[in-house]
């Protein structure tokens, strides 16, 4: 709180104490000459209100916190972080950069962080406000020959634990040696889809999203980064894959030249 | 080359359809002849979607979103915010700007917002009385205290409000729990106050004046009395909680109830058939049961419709 500056008219010095007080009731005394039962209707209805919106998209994270160590956690968000976007959709975002921001404490799994941004993408994806020019998009054109389009609402990441087996059954406590790599995204019946990919299909669909390439110029490119003795083997693998990658609607199809 | 490239899919995990079921909150806004709806309307939500999209009561002449909820989305929402706003008329209530908050207007916003306005050809954009910032945001309104500093701070922002929205906008009286002891006025002479100084339209919400004067014990037939009739371009009417007889907190989670619909039959004596809006934000019931209370607004305007064609015309 920048309480200190002396220019501030005397009800912007107020509003600063009834926001003060309304973020860490504990921390801040409410405004003087505020009855304690109406100040309550604020602290209430405001913590509530975010609180609903991380419920709402965090349920595993909250499952496996139990309400104590959510509490303190949604307490300790809502008191510290200053929300910079005015969309309430994005709540979940700023709380999932509030955890990559703080120390994850002793008491609190190592993959919260992880695990939250994983529980936070699926939102995200299904909400992009990507939409393919399919005027632009050959669905059946070769996926080899042609110039592979991702889908504009999707993702691919890493992370460094199984963020898709973690629930209050799995819950690793040290990172894994081989990150997982997933891809996320909207398929055409605007339902979110999960992908679990190995490495090499990550730098293939990172080679995709660079620039524009034909699936054989990305599967060659792949096939010398790996000194692997038989490029057409991986085109063939490329096709496969890409091909998969088509139906379930990561892909759209092959540019239209 | 045994599983050079490997990509297996998940099992569908869909936690989304709490967003598909309108978890996210927003809540309904107003909208005026000025500016171009009649009627009664009802507040969009993504609860009634698949109701309103089987069948629109006859009732509904418009509805009303909140930007916030709304805009720069794709998929279904996108989709869904098409079909109505091809097919009816928009109002926007907005719930973010935080017109009475300490830090600079949020320009960046605004300039989205007005993009939405646009693309949806929106009719009427209204935001609160309020303010819902410190150095961030904080998602619900707070009030501002009443005091001719406020009033200054307020009206400025208003009109760079519509000066950026390049359109006249109508501010809503908010509801409010807590009287700040440094007030120097009543609610009604800081709401004229703004109202002048601004040179904009009111929004006023009759359930919210209702709600004021019980929590703040004043009478509501004087508050609207001594509004300044040639402002009020739109009204809300909604459902409240009673927590206790001197404290009502404005929900909108249940049935208008009588009083307030007493005070729209006065509202409308005064100021006309305004097009009004029904907010229902929680406990949403089924749509046909909306849309009594819609029907009800749509009968109670119908005696005033002409009084509000001659005002206009004159």
């Amino acid at each position: 709180m920048s309480a200190a500056r002396p220019e501030r008219p005397s009800f912007q010095r107020y509003q600063a104490s009834f926001t003060a007080h309304i973020r860490d009731p504990k921390a801040n005394p409410r405004p003087a000459g505020v009855s304690a039962r109406r100040m309550r209707v604020y602290n209430e209805l405001l913590f509530n209100n975010v609180e609903s919106f991380l419920l709402a998209c965090f349920p595993i994270t909250r499952e496996i916190l139990g309400v104590r160590r959510w509490s303190k956690l949604a307490r300790e968000f809502f008191a510290r972080h200053k929300c910079q976007s005015p969309l309430f959709r994005q709540i979940p975002e700023e709380f999932v950069r509030f955890l990559q921001s703080r120390r994850t404490l002793p008491m609190e799994p190592v993959f919260l962080a992880h695990f939250a941004h994983y529980e936070w993408v699926e939102l995200e994806v299904d909400i992009s406000s990507a939409e393919p020019d399919w005027d632009r998009i050959d669905r059946e054109g070769d996926l080899i020959q042609g110039c592979p389009v991702l889908n504009g609402a999707l993702r691919v990441l890493e992370y460094p634990f199984q963020v898709h087996r973690i629930g209050p059954k799995f819950q690793p406590k040290v990172l894994d040696p081989e990150p997982t790599r997933i891809v996320v995204f909207r398929n055409q019946d605007d339902m979110v889809r999960f992908v679990v990919i190995n490495a090499v299909t990550g730098r293939l669909l990172a080679l995709i999203l660079e620039r524009e390439v034909t699936g054989e110029q990305a599967c060659l490119q792949i096939a010398q980064e790996l000194g692997h003795p038989n490029p057409p083997a991986v085109v063939a693998g490329g096709r496969d894959i890409l091909q998969g990658l088509r139906e379930q609607g990561a892909i759209l199809g092959a540019r239209r030249k | 080359m045994l599983l050079l490239f490997v990509a297996s899919i998940l099992a569908a995990q869909s936690r989304l359809s709490w967003l598909r079921r309108g978890q996210l909150k927003f809540m309904a806004g107003p909208r005026n002849n000025p500016a171009g709806v009649q009627g009664a309307g009802l507040g969009l939500r993504r609860e009634l979607i698949p109701s309103l999209k089987t069948a629109v009561p006859n009732a509904i002449q418009f509805f009303e979103l909140a930007p916030e909820n709304w805009m720069e989305m794709g998929g279904s929402s996108a989709k869904n915010l098409r079909f109505f706003s091809e097919r009816y008329r928009l109002t926007c209530h907005g719930l973010s700007l935080s017109l009475g908050g300490p830090q600079p207007l949020n320009e960046v916003f605004l300039t989205r917002v007005k993009r939405f306005l646009r693309e949806h050809d929106v009719a009427l954009y209204s935001e609160h009385l309020a303010y819902t910032t410190d150095e961030g945001y904080l998602y619900d309104l707070l009030p501002i205290p009443f005091t001719s500093e406020a009033v200054r701070y307020v009206a400025e922002r208003i009109k760079r409000t519509q000066d950026i929205l390049e359109r006249r906008i109508a501010v809503e009286n908010a509801s409010y729990y807590v009287e700040a002891p440094i007030s120097e006025m009543s609610e009604l002479e800081f709401v004229n106050a703004v109202l002048s100084e601004a040179d904009c339209w009111l929004h006023l919400d009759v359930n919210n004046v209702y709600v004021n004067s019980v929590n703040h014990a004043f009478d509501p037939l004087t508050f609207l009395r001594g509004l300044p009739a040639e402002r009020v371009v739109y009204l809300h009417m909604a459902g409240h909680y009673k927590e206790a007889d001197d404290l009502l907190v404005d929900t909108h989670g249940a049935d208008v109830i009588d009083q307030v619909w007493s005070l729209l039959g006065v509202t409308y004596a005064l100021f006309g058939a305004k097009p009004t809006l029904l907010e229902r934000d929680y406990n949403i019931p089924p749509l046909k049961d909306l849309a009594l209370e819609v029907e009800r607004i749509a009968q109670m305007q119908r005696p005033y419709a002409q009084q509000q064609h001659v005002r206009s015309a004159s």
